[in-house]
């Protein structure tokens, strides 16, 4: 055969907007490996692989703060420590502890899946919160993810752009 | 290859706007059109269209080796110098690539010529991807064609494969173009469509609203960081603007990447010629200008090195009432090849072009456009096709 099997649209047209592809997919959060392989979910080798994960991704993306201050506010007295290494957004920024983490899941194949990823903890509530700032869980354990929810992707570097505007003055588009 | 009339299916229109193809009819003039559609045998489809264009792929990879190998032909290709170095080092990386739309002149009898390879940003992706896969699909169902007709298109699967090798670990796209054109967006929409589908996060960006951060990551409106863009929007023109020079050294993954300015040029048919003399797939090219030209004579097809849609494209004929036929335009600036004049077959009062997939270095199908002019416009429409025997 020399066509597709099958010709599928998600997000195009009315039609797949009624449809909307969303699902939930168990994952758990932990404040560490002990308390991850103590949950008796996952083996102590996935704990331990998605903290390696986690931990390798905080310096990077982790809340940004200019002062030690506007960081405390946010997440507590003695929570926070300069970065040590360069931030996504440039510089040594002031950042949250690593105060636990997302185990990632690839069940069901890409649709289905959710990465492990760094977590924070706010001050006052306590509620667990990814490095973009969305709500994870109230507290360690399992905890059921939307593949839809900021939560459900990796987190991305935000940064400083220093200038914009610079494509587009040549071409009105390619179709024109 | 021949071409047999159809009977519209009613409710194509509605089945068109559930799909999100808003450019069905463009200013009013249809452009789906399946009031006609074109049947191939499988072997002119696999022998003469779909061997062709893994063969002349080869010889463009080839070309690419030449032509990053030469300043001088670089030059005379009119890309910019400060970009000679980054081309070849990305070519020498090997960057990823997305795809290519070869268009073809083919009557069903001799070899299929090359007309000229959109190696940038070949757009009626959505239309020969999925619309005419469901015409398809449609027609059978209705029994208006038979169960085994078959079409040469398997696009869809093969973006929904090459996406994810592109967007890479972290399965983040953003996808660029000039959001007011209804055909561009759609386009992207499309491909980001797929993305989803092999699991990618995707957003669209205007291509007037990408940042740039101290590192030379291109970002997005949320300042976030682009770790694989795709933009729907000229190469050639990128290298000439404002943030041209973020290209040599951005972090960001940019699809298409810069050694497809090698491709994208109209200077890719010369060198092809002078490298493959002969080739059956292959049109007589030179650059203006150059001794050899001579030898095409007062017939020939007059082409602006870069340039979209047809324009600025002439046929110059002494046969032709006034001499020439042209398409207006504002290319032309950097240069002009001369190609010999090669006519598109036609049915009726209609030329018809075949734009030639490939995705991901595969062919991947084909898509065919009409015109009432024998230079493929953007006033063009598309015609579905299918395969018996």
């Amino acid at each position: 055969m020399k066509r597709s099997v099958a010709v599928s649209l998600v997000i195009m047209g009315a039609a797949s907007l009624a449809a909307c592809q969303d699902e939930t997919v168990d994952s758990a959060v932990y404040s560490s490996v002990d308390e991850c392989i103590a949950g008796k979910i996952y083996t102590a080798e996935k704990c331990e692989t998605d903290f390696r994960t986690a931990a390798a991704m905080h310096e990077k993306v982790a809340p940004a703060f200019q002062s030690r201050e506007d960081c405390e506010a946010e997440f507590g007295a003695n929570q926070c420590a300069q970065a040590t290494e360069q931030h996504a957004s440039g510089g040594f920024p002031f950042l949250p502890l690593l105060a636990g983490y997302m185990i990632g899941r690839t069940l069901g194949g890409p649709a289905a899946a959710v990465p492990a990823q760094p977590l924070y903890r706010q001050a006052g509530t306590g509620t667990y919160v990814n490095a973009g700032g969305n709500t994870v869980a109230r507290s360690t354990g399992p905890v059921k993810v939307s593949t839809s929810s900021p939560v459900a992707k990796a987190p991305a570097a935000t940064t400083r752009t220093i200038a914009r505007g610079g494509f587009g003055s040549r071409s009105m588009g390619v179709s024109a | 290859m021949e071409r047999i009339a159809f009977d519209e299916r009613p409710d194509w229109r509605d089945d068109a706007e559930r799909c999100g193809f808003a450019f069905h009819t463009i200013d009013g003039e249809p452009y789906w059109d399946e009031t006609h559609a074109y049947r191939f045998t499988l072997e002119e489809i696999e022998t003469n269209i779909e061997d062709p264009t893994q063969e002349l792929l080869s010889l463009c990879y080839q070309a690419v080796d030449r032509i990053l190998g030469d300043d001088a032909l670089m030059e005379r290709m009119a890309i910019p110098e400060e970009f000679h170095e980054a081309a070849r080092a990305s070519w020498k990386r090997k960057d990823y690539d997305l795809y290519g739309r070869f268009d073809f002149a083919y009557d069903g009898q001799s070899p299929a010529k090359l007309l000229e390879f959109n190696a940038d940003t070949p757009t009626s992706l959505f239309e020969s991807s999925v619309f005419q896969w469901r015409w398809l699909e449609q027609m059978k169902e209705e029994h208006l064609l038979p169960q085994d007709a078959d079409q040469f298109n398997s696009i869809h699967e093969k973006l929904v494969e090459a996406l994810p090798v592109i967007a890479g670990a972290n399965r983040r796209m953003h996808f660029a173009a000039v959001l007011e054109s209804v055909e561009d967006r759609g386009t992207i929409e499309y491909l980001a469509d797929c993305a989803v589908q092999a699991g990618i996060e995707t957003s669209l960006i205007d291509i007037n609203d990408i940042g740039v951060d101290a590192e030379g990551w291109f970002t997005d409106t949320n300042d976030y960081r682009i770790e694989t863009l795709f933009k729907l929007y000229p190469l050639e023109d990128m290298v000439r603007e404002e943030f041209g020079q973020y290209l040599i050294r951005t972090p960001t993954r940019v699809i298409e990447p810069l050694w497809k300015l090698a491709l994208s040029n109209k200077g890719l048919l010369p060198v092809l010629w002078e490298m493959f003399p002969g080739h059956p797939n292959l049109l007589p090219a030179y650059f203006e200008g150059s001794p050899a030209a001579a030898s095409l004579g007062e017939t020939y097809v007059r082409k602006p090195l870069l340039s979209r849609e047809g324009a600025n494209v002439a046929i110059i004929d002494p046969d032709l009432p006034e001499g020439r036929v042209s398409v207006g335009g504002s290319y032309g600036a950097e240069g002009f090849i001369r190609q010999q004049l090669h006519k598109l077959p036609q049915f009726g009062d209609d030329w018809a072009v075949i734009g030639s997939w490939v995705i991901a270095g595969r062919p991947a199908g084909i898509g065919i456009r009409e015109d009432k002019s024998p230079i493929t416009r953007n006033t063009s429409r598309f015609l579905p096709h299918f395969i018996t025997g």
